[in-house]
C-alpha cells in the first residue's frame, strides 16, 4: 500500500512555489556548504549533491504527472546529473500519491462507459503501484489476474504549465538558458503528451511485442482493448521483481547473464531493425523472473527513430566509419555537434572529445563478448565529467546535438547502467547492423 | 408527471430564453389543466427548485441501498454523492448555464440554489452524524454542525467550477471535486484544531486547580 498524501498542491501558483521553495533551498545549501567548506575542507561535494537531490526531490514528489516525469526523464540521464541525484530521483520512479477510490471508478466509467465492477469479476480501488501519470489497480475476470491503468484526470492539460515550472529548475540543473534548450524541451513535451494517450500506447504495445515475440526470454502481457480507453489501459498482470528486489535475492550470476542477454537483444532489436525503441528503460517497467526471463510493460514512450538520424548517429560506432574523416565531418554537422560556423579550434576540441566518448561507449560492440562492470560505468561517467570540462560544452554559444538523441542516450544509458549493476557478461555481436551502416556510407 | 412538469420547465426557459411567466403559460405547453398542475406543484418557484432537488434526490437515492456505498469511508461517500450528481447535471447544463446568468447578483443565486442546500442536508447529515458515533469523524459538539455547510459549499463551489470548465469531457472537474473534498474533508476530521482545543481545555483545567 502507498501512503496516501495529506494534500496535493493544487493551484499553479501553489505547485510553482514548491518549485521555488526547491530553488530556494538549493542557494541554502550551497551557503552551507561553502560555510562548512570554510571550517571543514573535507566537506565534501557529493554531500552537497545529496541534500540538492533530497530538497528537489522533496518538492518534484508532491507533483504529480509530467513534473514527476521530468524528475524520471532526468533521473536516468545519468551521465548530466551526479549521483546523488540520480538515486533520489530513482525513488520517484515509484511512487505517487494515489487517486481516491471513487475518481478511480469514475474515470473508469466516464472512459470505458461501464463500471469495473461489472466489467470485471473483482476490481481492487486500492491501487497496488503509481504510475507517473496514473495509477495501476489490481482486477480478476475469468480467473485471470489482470493490471487496470488508470490515468489522472485532466492530466494532459497540466502537463504543458508544468513543464513550464520545472524548466527553471532543470535550466538551474543545466547551466543552459532557457531558449537554448527550447527544442529539447518541445522533445520531451511532444513524448509526455504522448503517453496520456493510452490508445497509442496500446497500439504501440501490441505491435512491439509481435515483432519482438521471438526473441527469447522476453516476455510481453497480453492487453485487452475490449476494456481499454485513451484513459484506461487493461493487460494481464505479470508476475516479477523489479531489478533491485532481484538483485537483492543473490540470482547466480548465470541468471543474471541470462536477463541483461534477453534485454540488450531486445534493445539492439528495436533500435535497429524497428527503428523505435522502448525509451523509459526505467526499473519499473522490467519484471525479472528466477529463471531469468524479462517480462517488459509500459510502451507509453516509445521514440521512433528517423531514419536520417539513425543512418548519422550510429555510423560513429562503427571503429571504420569512425576512422573516415570526410564521413566524420558530415555525420558530426548533420547530428548538430558541429556548427559550420564553429572556429576550427573548436571543431577540433569538440571532435576529439565527441570521438573519444564514442569509442568508449561503442567498446561492448567491438568484441565479441563484453563484460559490462561498475568501472567501464565510472569511465564513461568520468569522460563526461571531462567532456564538460571543455568550455564550449560548459558554456555554450548555442545548443548541441540532435533533440532525438535525447531519448536514445537515455534509453542506452539505462541500459548500460542496468547491464553494469547485473554485472552482466553478454555476447554483444553489432555485425547484424553495423554492416548495414557500412554500405550506407560506402559509396558517399 | 412531476417529472414531466419539470423538464418541461427547463425546455420552456431554454426555448424562450426566460421562465415562463405564470402557472397557465407552462401548462398550456403541457397541455396540461392548471387544477392538474396544482396537484404537484404549488408554484412555478417549486418547479425550479426541482430542477436540482430532482437530481440531487435521485443521486441520494441511487446509493442509498448500496451495500459497496454502505462501506466507503466518509470521504469516498462524499466524493462518490459529487461525482454522481455532476455528472446527473449534464443533462441540464445548457439551462444551468443559462440560470446562473439570469441570477443577477448573488442573493438570487443563494435563494434559487436553498431548495437544493435542504435536499442535500437531508441527506448528508445523518452520514456526517454517523461517521461521528462511529468515531470516523470527531464530535466537535456546536462546530461540528458547520460541517454539512461546508460541503454544501463545496458543491456549489465544484457547480460554478463545472459550469466554466472546458477540458474534454470536464476532466477538470473531475479533479476538482476529488481536491477540494478531499480539502474540506481534512478540516472535518480530525485535526490540528482539535488537537488545539484539547491543548487548551489542558491548560484552562490546570489554571483551575
Amino acid at each position: 500500500m502507498i501512503d496516501t498524501q495529506d494534500k496535493i498542491p493544487t493551484s499553479k501558483v501553489e505547485r510553482a512555489m514548491k518549485l521555488m521553495g526547491a530553488g530556494a533551498k538549493i542557494g541554502g545549501n550551497y551557503l552551507k556548504y561553502y560555510a562548512k567548506k570554510t571550517i571543514n575542507s573535507e566537506h565534501t561535494k557529493e554531500e552537497l549533491h545529496e541534500n540538492n537531490a533530497a530538497d528537489i526531490y522533496q518538492s518534484l514528489s508532491q507533483l504529480k504527472g509530467s513534473a514527476l516525469k521530468v524528475a524520471q526523464m532526468l533521473s536516468m540521464d545519468k551521465n548530466l546529473l551526479p549521483r546523488a541525484y540520480t538515486d533520489k530521483f530513482a525513488l520517484s520512479q515509484y511512487s505517487a500519491p494515489p487517486m481516491s477510490g471513487p475518481l478511480v471508478v469514475r474515470t473508469f466509467e466516464k472512459s470505458v462507459g461501464k463500471s469495473p465492477m461489472t466489467v470485471f469479476d473483482r476490481f481492487e480501488t486500492n491501487c497496488t503501484a503509481a504510475a507517473s501519470i496514473g495509477q495501476v489497480h489490481k482486477a480478476e475476470k475469468d480467473g485471470k489476474i489482470l493490471a487496470v491503468k488508470i490515468q489522472y484526470p485532466g492530466i494532459g492539460n497540466s502537463i504543458q504549465s508544468d513543464l513550464k515550472m520545472v524548466k527553471p529548475v532543470a535550466n538551474a540543473m543545466f547551466g543552459l538558458p532557457e531558449k537554448e534548450m527550447q527544442k529539447y524541451f518541445q522533445e520531451v513535451e511532444e513524448k509526455l503528451l504522448e503517453e496520456t494517450n493510452y490508445t497509442l500506447e496500446l497500439e504501440r504495445s501490441q505491435e512491439i511485442s509481435l515483432a519482438c515475440s521471438a526473441i527469447p526470454d522476453i516476455f510481453f502481457p497480453k492487453y485487452y482493448p475490449e476494456f481499454s480507453s485513451s484513459k484506461v489501459l487493461v493487460m494481464d498482470w505479470l508476475e516479477g521483481e523489479h531489478l533491485k528486489e532481484f538483485l537483492q535475492k543473490n540470482p547466480t550470476q548465470e541468471v543474471k547473464n541470462r536477463v541483461a542477454q534477453a534485454l540488450w537483444d531486445f534493445y539492439n532489436f528495436q533500435l535497429h531493425t524497428q527503428l523505435a525503441i522502448h525509451a523509459d528503460p526505467h526499473p519499473g517497467n522490467f519484471l525479472f523472473q528466477p529463471d531469468g526471463r524479462v517480462g517488459v510493460i509500459d510502451f507509453g514512450c516509445v521514440k521512433v527513430v528517423p531514419e536520417d538520424f539513425y543512418y548519422h548517429y550510429f555510423p560513429l560506432l562503427v571503429p571504420e566509419i569512425r576512422n573516415n574523416q570526410p564521413v566524420v565531418d558530415q555525420l558530426l554537422n548533420h547530428i548538430e555537434i558541429l556548427f559550420p560556423a564553429d572556429s576550427s579550434e573548436v571543431k577540433a576540441e569538440l571532435q576529439k572529445a565527441f570521438l573519444e566518448m564514442t569509442s568508449l561507449l561503442s567498446r561492448p560492440f567491438e568484441s565479441e563478448r563484453f563484460h559490462f562492470t561498475n568501472e567501464f560505468i565510472d569511465e564513461i561517467y568520468a569522460k563526461g565529467e571531462e567532456i564538460y570540462q571543455i568550455p564550449e560544452v560548459k558554456k555554450p554559444t548555442q545548443p548541441r546535438g540532435s533533440k532525438h538523441a535525447l531519448y536514445v542516450n537515455r534509453t542506452y544509458f539505462g541500459i548500460y547502467s542496468m547491464m553494469a549493476d547485473l554485472n552482466a557478461e553478454i555476447d554483444t555481436k553489432s555485425d547484424l547492423w553495423s554492416g548495414k551502416l557500412v554500405d550506407y556510407w560506402k559509396d558517399r | 408527471m412531476k417529472n414531466q412538469i419539470v423538464s418541461e420547465y427547463v425546455k420552456y426557459c431554454l426555448k424562450h430564453g426566460h421562465a415562463p411567466a405564470n402557472v397557465f403559460l407552462l401548462c398550456e405547453s403541457l397541455e396540461m389543466t392548471e387544477t392538474e398542475f396544482y396537484n404537484h406543484f404549488s408554484s412555478l418557484e417549486k418547479v425550479e427548485e426541482s430542477v436540482l432537488v430532482n437530481r440531487w434526490e435521485d443521486v441520494a437515492a441511487r446509493f442509498a441501498q448500496d451495500e459497496q456505498f454502505g462501506s466507503f469511508t466518509i470521504t469516498e461517500k462524499m466524493l462518490t454523492m459529487h461525482f454522481a450528481f455532476v455528472e446527473s447535471l449534464r443533462e441540464i447544463r445548457s439551462y444551468l448555464l443559462w440560470k446562473f446568468q439570469d441570477w443577477k447578483n448573488p442573493t438570487d443565486q443563494i435563494k434559487g440554489l436553498m431548495g437544493l442546500r435542504s435536499a442535500f442536508q437531508a441527506t448528508v447529515s445523518p452520514m456526517l452524524n454517523t461517521a461521528s458515533v462511529s468515531g470516523e469523524i470527531p464530535d466537535r459538539k456546536v462546530i461540528s454542525k458547520l460541517n454539512v455547510e461546508a460541503l454544501g459549499m463545496n458543491l456549489a463551489f465544484v457547480m460554478h467550477f463545472w459550469l466554466k470548465d472546458d477540458s474534454a469531457d470536464f476532466e477538470r472537474t473531475d479533479a476538482c471535486i476529488e481536491k477540494s473534498v478531499q480539502l474540506t474533508m481534512d478540516f472535518v476530521g480530525r485535526n490540528a484544531v482539535d488537537k488545539l482545543f484539547d491543548f487548551g481545555k489542558f491548560l484552562i483545567q490546570g489554571f483551575q486547580k
